[in-house]
């Protein structure tokens, strides 16, 4: 068979063809019996696909899809991604091999439908618990307080077997309290304490990850705890405070930016 | 935010939710599972609202949004490691009845379509299944209309080649 003849065929089976045309290859399948069965077999299939797929069109819409449809773009543009976006700027500024576009490049979901914490959920609830129960010891808050900050960051870089650093925080208020070794879900973890002069505190966690990854700036609120994490290559790191998402923000921010640069050495 | 830009998201939403059903019948073809299959979806939505600004009025939305949906499908694919897509009709279905003949077709031509590769999927999905004009397939697709011809051409042939061993697989 040639092309054109199998080009038209196509078309046929397709509808696609003029009523000249299509009048033309009826005369040549009442000729040709296998040409015809060809032509049967296809058609067929097309109505079985259609019949085995039909009753999707007739299931009613999940409604996170429905509210997905409905969100504004505008009002999607979280900020998060906002953030994600300067620290790739930042980051391609420093000239690091940072895999950005992949970051950009997935929309915000909406919190309904967000399996999006799936890539995270290590990082959260320990981080979280951690913070809870640190910042509301008034004796003991800490395990190496500041005074020892090179033996603290030593050795907990060495349990956790990366070198930390420890972000200077104290434009925003905050300083530095001291640290403690913890157990994380993949091996141990790195909290470090920071407080305001009228005992605002602030936990930075950080802890190993089964898997390299790098993922953009998340946010969530706890019962009155902002918390951003964002994982970079092998460790996860969650910043969290009792405090406004926009007064956390530029702090979250200083902090990746350090970490960012820290890499850089 | 004036009353003109609301009425445009309204619009555009409207418009997006009408292609719902379709996309995700797509999706679930392509997909497979119902689970995965709506991710695409929303993913796809999510996706097309970021970029409505490369949207051109005026255009076919379901091809736009198709083509979406594809690359998205395709960049996830190439990132699980392409493991092949088994489409179940069970799972296509979500456990609602069907009768036995009714079943039987059903496994039996998407066992078949589940064999192709995913060049010669997605022609005979976007043409056969969705019924979309060839030039509006290989826009879809980002290939020349020649290339999707061939493509269904030999989908259809592989599809024809295929009938004993689905139904085999069906039976067993």
């Amino acid at each position: 068979m040639n092309d054109k003849m199998e080009d038209k065929l196509l078309r046929y089976v397709d509808g696609r063809l003029t009523p000249a045309e299509h009048a033309e290859v009826d005369a040549w399948l009442a000729t040709d019996p296998a040409l015809a069965q060809r032509v049967r077999a296809d058609l067929a299939d097309i109505v079985a696909l259609r019949g085995a797929t039909a009753h999707v069109l007739e299931e009613e819409i999940p409604q996170h899809l429905i509210a997905a449809a409905r969100a504004r773009p505008q009002a999607k543009r979280r900020f998060p991604m906002a953030l994600a976006a300067s620290a790739a700027m930042l980051a391609i500024g420093l000239g690091l091999g940072f895999t950005l576009a992949r970051e950009l490049a997935p929309p915000p979901l909406p919190a309904a439908a967000a399996p999006a914490d799936t890539i995270m959920a290590d990082i959260p609830p320990p981080a979280v618990a951690a913070h809870r129960l640190y910042v509301a010891e008034v004796r003991h808050p800490v395990e190496v307080p500041a005074s020892e900050e090179e033996h603290l960051v030593n050795w907990l870089s060495r349990r956790l077997g990366t070198k930390l650093v420890v972000p200077r925080l104290d434009t925003y208020g905050f300083t530095l309290v001291g640290g403690r070794l913890l157990p994380g879900g993949s091996g141990p973890a790195a909290q470090f304490m920071y407080e305001t002069h009228n005992g605002k505190r602030l936990t930075l966690y950080v802890c190993s990850e089964p898997e390299a990854r790098q993922t953009a700036f998340r946010f969530q609120e706890i019962n009155g705890v902002s918390m951003f994490y964002w994982q970079e290559g092998k460790y996860g790191y969650a910043l969290l405070s009792e405090t406004p998402r926009d007064t956390l923000l530029p702090v979250a921010k200083r902090v990746y930016a350090t970490l960012i640069e820290d890499r850089k050495d | 935010m004036s009353d003109t830009t609301d009425q445009d998201a309204q619009a555009r939403s409207d418009a997006i939710v009408a292609c719902l059903p379709r996309l995700r019948r797509y999706a679930r073809a392509l997909a497979g599972s119902r689970g995965q299959a709506d991710d695409l979806v929303h993913d796809t939505i999510a996706r097309a609202l970021d970029r409505w600004h490369l949207w051109r009025e005026g255009g076919d939305l379901r091809a736009w949004l198709f083509a979406i949906m594809h690359n998205i499908n395709a960049n996830q694919a190439r990132k699980k490691a392409r493991s092949p897509v088994t489409l179940d009709y069970d799972d296509l279905r979500d456990g609602a009845d069907a009768d036995q003949h009714e079943r039987l077709a059903a496994r039996e031509i998407l066992d078949r379509v589940s064999l192709l590769g995913e060049d010669q999927r997605a022609v005979v999905l976007l043409v056969g299944l969705e019924g979309l004009a060839y030039e509006d397939a290989a826009k879809i697709l980002d290939v020349p209309v020649g290339t999707v011809m061939s493509r269904l051409s030999r989908a259809r042939a592989r599809l024809r080649e295929d009938v004993p061993r689905a139904r085999l697989k069906v039976i067993k």
